[in-house]
């Protein structure tokens, strides 16, 4: 399972507002449900019930809110950027201004966590993060994340 | 505690070392002159030239205020009256006779049945065999031991460059796993080894131990991305005791074995106490042999000769065959050093293994389990916290442990935390405490009671 692969154009959100956390995975979960047809309570659950074991949050101003749903049969993955940021209770206490949502079907989980790793990897690419703060659009955002990817050797 | 250790060979004067550095009052006994010598110049350890087996030299050594006695030469005969004779005449209260042969270890049972105190035998040869055997379900780990009644285990597993977690900072295995524990317990990197923290990048070649829930070794492999094996069979070189035994556990495990042996004798007498094994006459470092006998496709390969070099080099062989999962006995700590690199998964050191033993023997108390890793540079102990105890004062910045010391983990009830520096231990409460071997003798003073 290739992050390059996963992450494409018609699933990325840039311009989203949140007061807080909670809020922010609720629209995260009614933007997603909808484009995946499931039910947009039972995402929104689960990824808060994820969020509650600990935070996503891997500082810089990213997260990676992620959890096992049923529904779908390949990882999914969106990106979405918020504008201001979320408090999100990050371990540099910095807000939220990006997240990589990550769903996965509940019999994957060795690919589960390999893309979580994948994620976190090109993550710690500083001009990566710059990048996908700073693109104006979807496909700038798909273009950065093959880059970073390929560039991690993924 | 007086201590005293007769024998100075590789376990002996190890054995000795470990517990002066505890702070206890070590006399090593051994008969040959050069050796104490060369000891003389290494350990600062009193030493006593002269044959341990008998009284005066016993009684010379302080045998009589003796709390703890090791019997580690190189002999099972002497060991026994070593062992025998400081139970029996002088009641030391704890008594450890390193004992190979497993018909002495019986006769040493039954003879000291009615006598008082506390007595332990270790057979490294058995030793060796229970570590490989524990090994060989964790393809690609160095090492595994259990804590906390096997509820979390401590696994190192070299990094390859296509794993998942090459370029994973510490702290996002928390990301990953964040309803079990899973952390770090020590890396090592290019023959040092750091006390992890968050910051930290796991890198390709890193050997990292991890301390997790078992219940994930199975999302951890496949993070590791380890190679595995075609079938079930290991292939075990050498009919030695070590390896009669194994293919003998292994047979019992329904686990198809081939045993190589090149000598023809040997090789009849272990087909003819072996059941399932096929015993293959020939050299282990014969490529041609192994690839005729299926070594590439085989999970595992242990090389359990006498001669530890061929060993190296039978399993570097192997590894280069395809094998997916090599095991080298060898004693020797400078060429065990050396493996590191080269890709044998698990070096096994029978005299390690002993040494590991008698050490969680004289410590035992508030000390559940030790475990040494990292060729002995780091050590991981299970112990209790008692009330009253320094450790259990204050939250964990402020009990401040010797640097380089850890609490990783907190058993309480049915539940293991990672704790944070804010966090308190409380009486009663297991603790997964990491450290750097030339703390352990200062564990104690923030394990014990005090009023």
């Amino acid at each position: 399972m290739k992050l390059q692969q996963l992450v494409q154009s018609d699933r990325v959100m840039l311009g989203l507002t949140a007061p807080d956390a909670d809020a922010a995975l609720s629209i995260l979960a009614e933007r997603i449900a909808l484009a995946l047809e499931m039910p947009q309570t039972a995402l929104n659950k689960a990824l808060s019930e994820r969020e509650h074991l600990g935070s996503t949050a891997v500082g810089d101003g990213f997260a990676i809110p992620h959890c096992k749903i049923h529904g779908i049969d390949d990882i999914y993955i969106a990106f979405a950027r918020f504008d201001p940021g979320v408090e999100f209770h990050a371990p540099d206490k910095r807000p939220v201004q990006a997240m990589f949502v990550v769903l996965s079907p509940p019999d994957q989980p060795a690919a589960h966590l390999q893309v979580l790793s994948q994620i976190a990897r090109v993550l710690k690419r500083k001009e990566f993060r710059e990048e996908m703060l700073r693109a104006r659009d979807a496909s700038e955002i798909v273009r950065s994340v093959h880059h970073a990817a390929e560039a991690e050797g993924l | 505690m007086r201590v005293i250790v007769v024998g100075g060979g590789l376990v002996g004067s190890s054995l000795a070392e470990k517990l002066a550095g505890d702070g206890h009052d070590v006399v090593l006994v051994e008969r040959d002159r050069e050796l104490i010598a060369a000891l003389n110049d290494r350990l600062d350890v009193q030493t006593i030239a002269g044959n341990g087996s008998t009284v005066p030299v016993l009684e010379r050594a302080g045998i009589r205020d003796c709390d703890l006695l090791f019997a580690t030469t190189n002999s099972d005969e002497a060991n026994m009256v070593v062992a025998l004779v400081g139970s029996a005449l002088f009641k030391v209260p704890r008594v450890v006779a390193r004992l190979r042969e497993s018909g002495h270890e019986a006769s040493f049972r039954a003879i000291a049945a009615g006598l008082g105190g506390e007595r332990l035998a270790i057979n490294p040869d058995v030793a060796a065999v229970e570590k490989i055997l524990s090994l060989m379900p964790v393809p690609g780990a160095v090492d595994v031991v259990p804590f906390f009644d096997g509820r979390l285990m401590v696994a190192g597993f070299t990094i390859r460059r296509e794993s998942d977690f090459n370029g994973l900072l510490l702290s996002h295995l928390r990301l990953l796993f964040p309803a079990t524990p899973m952390l770090v317990a020590a890396i090592r990197r290019g023959g040092n080894w750091m006390v992890p923290h968050g910051d930290q990048e796991i890198r390709a070649g890193d050997l990292v131990y991890f301390a997790m829930d078992p219940a994930e070794l199975e999302n951890v492999l496949v993070l590791l991305r380890l190679k595995r094996g075609v079938e079930r069979r290991v292939m075990v070189a050498g009919a030695t005791r070590i390896g009669i035994d194994l293919a003998r556990r292994l047979e019992a495990m329904t686990v198809p074995v081939t045993l190589l042996e090149p000598k023809r004798d040997a090789a009849e007498a272990a087909a003819a106490q072996l059941t399932d094994a096929l015993v293959v006459h020939g050299s282990a470092t014969d490529r041609a042999l192994l690839e005729e006998e299926g070594g590439e496709r085989a999970q595992g390969f242990v090389a359990c000769a006498d001669d530890h070099e061929e060993n190296v080099v039978a399993c570097l062989l192997a590894r280069q065959l395809g094998v997916a999962h090599t095991f080298a006995l060898v004693d020797n700590p400078a060429l065990a050093g050396l493996i590191g690199d080269l890709g044998i998964d698990a070096v096994i050191s029978p005299r390690q293994l002993s040494v590991s033993l008698a050490l969680h023997f004289a410590r035992r108390g508030r000390v559940k389990a030790v475990a040494a890793l990292l060729e002995d540079s780091v050590e991981v102990v299970e112990a209790e916290a008692a009330e009253g105890s320094r450790l259990v004062r204050d939250t964990l910045a402020e009990v401040k442990l010797p640097r380089g010391t850890l609490v990783a983990a907190v058993a309480r009830g049915n539940h293991i935390v990672v704790p944070r520096g804010d966090d308190r231990v409380e009486p009663g409460d297991r603790v997964l405490i990491i450290m750097s071997s030339d703390n352990s003798g200062k564990l104690d003073a923030f394990l014990e009671e005090r009023t």
